[in-house]
């Protein structure tokens, strides 16, 4: 049985003269929807509560970004400042400098980071050995387990100038060593290979899920058409992964001037302070012998509404193209 | 439409929150006791340094609860997070009855004070005689806020003795030098460490001063800016006025030096992105001839280096007195204890009787040794230590409560060798003759609260380009031509020299 | 079916990068492994061991020396266990009810929920929330504030999406409600991707830090990253370790004897849940 759609409904009630009729037929198919879809609603209802109470409850906590906040007067008593931290902050001369550190480390992280998870997982995927596989799977996760401390350390004991790894490598070759740490041209690349290195496997794990949900009778049919490995991966594997490949990527914009504030503290050096500064660590410097509660969650806010305009602007392109989007 | 729903749910979260933070505002109110000769309910909070947190019926808890009368309830944070945790604690209402403030000069307690959170305890001091004589007029006059009062008990530590160069005795011996007391007489010992193999191990592989920096300050190698510049921090008093040290022509002499030992590898080649942990295992592997350390760390060192070059003895970790004169003194105090205004007055009276009476040697000393034949024995009328045990007991860890201070603590332990100690004591008296004290510590100065940090950021990361070479002692000159008279900068010297003029004044 | 000579090129060149890939990621947790094992005094002198000549447990034994230690365990262990079992519950009834293209108002719950992603008020509101809910000092803190989010939700509602609308249809002739046939039908199609996340939860919780820090106030409840990183402190730092008498071994053994404990027991986990990650797990389930 089809269920009737809500125009549809409209236009069997007979039309009299003055009552909005479209109205009135419009509040009771939604009632009916409502009645009809009861059970889901109450299933979802834990997790709704849930977003009510732990995350819009403490939403008005964005407030204090027009106020100087303090911890003892509390929200009640302190005093409001409008816009005054958002004009600081723009007026910094070092904005358009902490601006593009920013969206450097970040779009470097989606176009070269992004992807390898993506073809790691097809690679994995691919392979006929069930034990070689879970091998690698295990091995490829691990370095996410991996504090920022230790990698920083690692990275140090590789790259270090004076007894690093790899110079000390180069001396017994007899090149010249090479200064890796404090070179500023190499600093944003250095942080996403280690962020490659930390979290491509971790990131497999979501889209191997993906690819196992595919009906295996797909394949079978395609391999009927004659497709070869290639094609299968682009025609079978790689549509079924796209829902979450959408998703992922319209989530990752919205995060985009969220640079992981630990990995780039741990790094930085007073020789690449010009590309190194990113918002978290300026507000950590400049707030923390302040209370700057107002100020750091302004910055926040600016942030969040940057990314918020990403995500409609992503996922309105993607509905374009005739994908589920995120909403 | 959405936005609709939008701004309907924003509004009825901030109604939900309102409410919400409103009513309950009572956290756990420790009622003082009615009967004045109950034992006094007090919750605590304070740092945490050990790995082990002593537990609520610990041992030596007990002990001190026994003495002074009281029931403690004490919360204890890991160190590195206590000021986020006392943010929210502050936040919340439910401050413990007694607050270690590890920064007493942050803006957020400055601005707490002004809002009346805690008792101005500065009318009561007088009436407790350890407060007053057992910790120092110095710790007193420097916790005092911009109002001249003091709104917390500042915990002793000693001044002597701050961290300074610690240099391998057995390698001046080796070859032939004495310790320096200038700075070109170190830059000759630190190119002797370099070029003439100190450690007689037949390679030219030693580190000879293993230092490392801060994203805004320059640490270890502070103590070479304050040879030159004979100040201690980042303001020194130049015809009466505050003047910023980064700026002084001296720092320039400071940072052609520094650059000196950096181009020569007198310093690590990596010091500007090493870190401190890092600095300290080349010193133990036996690799370094010179680091900035207090003479107390010498067990942290020694042992270790031991076990790699057996023959250096425990005064070869040997602390120099002075270069071109200077060596820097430490404020008198770390934190201070605070009590918030919520407590009653007579029960804030109890609480400041407590410290006092723990700060009476018999109970001070239940954390210092613990508990007879468990942490310590006593043979021939002296205490023998047990300090594995008496650190699994958790003794050490109450000194973040209360604190008596040995004023040689920082260079004397009571299990180091004779000799050691011998030594340490005689070169922190040297010391003390010529030491000189930050004295910009507890001034406020408005602007400064917003813009030094700011400020220290830059000139820091000024400082390490010009020593690595990427930018020219003529960009540093520009650099500070352009900052003095940057009007916040300006601004921020007159409130320095007001304040300080006026702490002065009150004395 | 026979494999062309392409297929059999592509298969080597994949063994290949993966073995490749696998050896890059491998080395350094190796080198961890290893300096955690390494007596100090040799870590010391050389910080580049491929393979130690003088073992010691010696970080390990500081690390388990604390009474501390089991107990933080044992909390961690509760948190994963309760919390992911809640959390899976919690996300994945949100996350297919949403996936439901027929419900009303599910635009405006994504994007409500899209906003929770977007926009964070900081600690202290959060922490005053959980206050005034008395969970402060409580496990639940640790549990209750963390059950999902929305990036979970979001995610889990893609792999929702991919389970037909109709599907629902077929069942509810038989008079299944919908909760039912969440239950009976749904979840058991979704093994792979609740394993998925019942990864990423279990994670989660065991290595909660900060919210630990900030809503426990009796260090007895702390859970092993807390403890971790408490005893990591005297290690680096000077000029407070001046107070405290055992000395600890060199930092960076404790450092990686300390990321060892902390994640072998979570790590364990994931070959255990690999055989969810087959193909095939959504075999005939629209046909039959």
């Amino acid at each position: 049985m089809n269920k009737p759609k809500p125009m549809e409904m409209a236009s069997r009630i007979p039309q009299s003269s003055s009552v909005p009729k479209r109205s009135r037929s419009y509040f009771d198919t939604l009632w009916k929807d409502i009645r009809r879809d009861k059970y889901l609603y109450l299933l979802a209802l834990p997790g709704l509560l849930f977003f009510l109470i732990f995350k819009y409850v403490p939403l008005y906590g964005i407030l204090i970004s027009f106020q100087n906040y303090s911890p003892f007067a509390g929200m009640m008593h302190s005093p409001w400042v409008g816009f005054e931290h958002f004009q600081r902050f723009f007026s910094n001369p070092d904005f358009a400098m902490l601006f593009r550190n920013t969206m450097a480390i970040s779009l470097l992280r989606l176009v070269l980071f992004f992807p390898l998870p993506i073809i790691l997982s097809l690679l994995l995927n691919e392979l006929n050995s069930v034990i070689y596989k879970r091998v690698v799977q295990t091995v490829v996760y691990m370095p996410h387990f991996l504090s920022w401390v230790i990698i920083a350390s690692l990275t140090f004991l590789l790259l270090a100038k004076g007894d690093g790894l790899v110079n000390k490598i180069f001396e017994s070759l007899g090149w010249a060593k090479v200064d890796y740490l404090t070179n500023p041209n190499l600093f944003w690349l250095m942080l996403t290979i280690q962020s490659i290195w930390k979290e491509t496997g971790w990131g497999t794990i979501m889209f191997l899920a993906a690819i196992a949900s595919v009906d295996p009778q797909l394949y079978e049919a395609a391999r009927m058409d004659g497709a070869n490995r290639l094609r299968l991966m682009w025609h079978v594997t790689l549509p079924a992964m796209r829902t979450v490949i959408v998703i992922l990527l319209i989530l990752r914009l919205g995060e985009i001037m969220d640079v992981g504030f630990e990995q780039v503290f741990l790094m930085y050096n007073g020789a690449v302070s010009q590309v190194a500064e990113v918002f978290d660590t300026y507000v950590y410097r400049v707030g923390v012998q302040q209370g700057q509660f107002s100020y750091s969650t302004a910055v926040g806010l600016f942030k969040s509404v940057v990314g918020l305009i990403l995500v409609v602007f992503a996922n309105w392109l993607a509905k374009k193209f005739g994908e589920e989007g995120v909403y | 439409m959405w936005k609709r729903n939008l701004l309907a749910s924003l509004a009825a979260a901030t109604v939900m929150g309102s409410v919400l933070t409103a009513c309950g505002d009572g956290g756990k109110q420790a009622s003082g006791a009615a009967d004045a000769n109950a034992p006094l309910e007090l919750s605590i909070m304070t740092i945490l340094l050990s790995p082990n947190p002593p537990a609520n019926d610990n041992i030596i808890k007990q002990a001190i609860e026994k003495a002074t009368n009281s029931k403690m309830n004490i919360q204890w944070v890991s160190a590195n997070s206590y000021t986020d945790k006392l943010n929210v604690t502050l936040a919340s209402g439910d401050i413990p009855d007694l607050v270690y403030i590890d920064d007493p000069f942050s803006a957020n307690f400055r601005n707490m004070v002004n809002q009346g959170a805690f008792w101005d305890l500065t009318p009561y001091i007088k009436d407790y005689p350890n407060l007053s004589s057992k910790i120092s007029e110095t710790a007193w006059t420097l916790s005092k806020m911009q109002d001249g009062k003091n709104y917390g008990i500042p915990r002793p530590r000693p001044a002597e003795a701050d961290r300074f160069f610690i240099i391998r005795k057995d390698w001046l011996d080796n070859l032939g030098l004495k310790p320096p007391t200038t700075t070109d007489e170190l830059y000759n010992v630190l190119k002797a460490f370099k070029e003439k193999d100190p450690d007689k191990n037949g390679k030219n592989d030693t580190i000879p001063f293993t230092a490392t920096v801060n994203p805004t300050d320059m640490y270890d190698l502070q103590a070479i800016e304050g040879a030159f510049t004979g100040a201690n921090g980042n303001w020194k008093l130049v015809d009466g006025k505050m003047q910023f040290t980064s700026f002084l022509p001296e720092e320039k002499q400071a940072l052609q030096y520094i650059k000196k030992l950096y181009d020569e590898k007198l310093i690590p080649e990596d010091f500007a992105s090493m870190k401190i942990s890092q600095a300290k295992d080349q010193f133990k592997a036996g690799q370094a001839g010179m680091r900035i350390d207090k003479a107390g760390t010498m067990n942290d060192f020694v042992p270790a280096i031991q076990k790699i070059q057996p023959s250096m003895k425990p005064t070869d970790f040997y602390p120099l007195t002075s270069i071109n004169g200077y060596n820097p003194k430490g404020p008198g105090f770390a934190g201070i204890l605070a009590i918030p205004k919520k407590v009653p007055e007579d029960k804030m009276k109890r609480i400041l009787k407590l410290v006092d009476t723990w700060m009476n040697d018999d109970v001070f000393n239940i954390q210092q040794f613990g508990i007879e034949g468990r942490d310590y024995t006593v043979k021939d009328g002296q205490k023998v230590l047990d300090t594995q045990k008496l650190a699994e007991d958790g003794g050490p860890d109450f000194n973040q409560i209360v604190y008596v201070a040995d004023p040689y603590a920082s260079s004397t332990k009571n299990y180091f060798p004779k000799e050691a100690n011998d030594l340490y004591k005689q070169i922190q008296d040297e010391r003390a003759k010529s030491s000189v004290a930050d004295i910009s510590i507890g001034l406020y100065s408005p602007t400064a609260m917003q813009y030094l940090p700011e400020l220290l950021k830059d000139v820091q990361d000024m400082k390490i380009k010009v020593i690595l070479g990427r930018e020219s002692m003529d960009a540093w000159d520009q650099f500070v031509e352009k900052m003095k008279n940057d009007p916040n900068v300006v601004k921020m010297a007159q409130e320095m020299t007001d304040a300080y003029q006026k702490r002065n004044a009150v004395k | 079916m026979k494999e062309s000579f392409g297929d059999r090129v592509f298969n080597a060149f994949n063994i290949l990068i993966l073995a490749l890939v696998a050896i890059c990621t491998f080395f350094p947790l190796y080198y961890v492994l290893v300096v955690s094992f390494t007596d100090p005094t040799e870590y010391l002198k050389s910080k580049f061991i491929i393979f130690p000549r003088h073992w010691s447990l010696a970080s390990y034994e500081y690390l388990f020396s604390t009474r501390a230690f089991l107990n933080s365990v044992g909390v961690s262990a509760f948190l994963a266990v309760v919390g992911t079992a809640c959390s899976l519950v919690v996300s994945s009834s949100l996350a297919y009810v949403l996936s439901r293209k027929r419900l009303r108002g599910r635009r405006i719950i994504l994007m409500l929920i899209l906003i929770t992603i977007l926009f964070n008020p900081g600690i202290i509101p959060n922490y005053l929330l959980v206050r005034n809910l008395n969970l402060i000092n409580s496990l639940w803190s640790l549990i209750l504030p963390a059950l999902t989010s929305g990036w979970y939700i979001m995610l889990m509602k893609g792999f929702f999406d991919s389970i037909p609308q109709e599907l629902e249809e077929s069942a509810s002739i038989d008079g299944c409600n919908d909760i039912a046939i969440w239950i009976k039908i749904i979840l058991p199609l979704s093994l792979p991707s609740l394993a998925a996340f019942g990864l990423f939860f279990a994670v989660g919780y065991w290595n909660q830090f900060f919210n630990a820090l900030l809503y426990l106030t009796d260090s007895s409840k702390w859970p092993i990253q807390v403890l971790l990183q408490n005893m990591l402190i005297g290690a680096n730092n000077t000029e407070l370790s001046s107070d405290v008498f055992v000395q600890p071994p060199p930092a960076e053994t404790l450092k990686m004897a300390a990321v060892v404990v902390a994640t072998v027991p979570i790590l364990l986990v994931y070959p255990f849940l690999q055989k969810h990650f087959a193909k095939g797990a959504m075999v005939g389930s629209v046909k039959g």
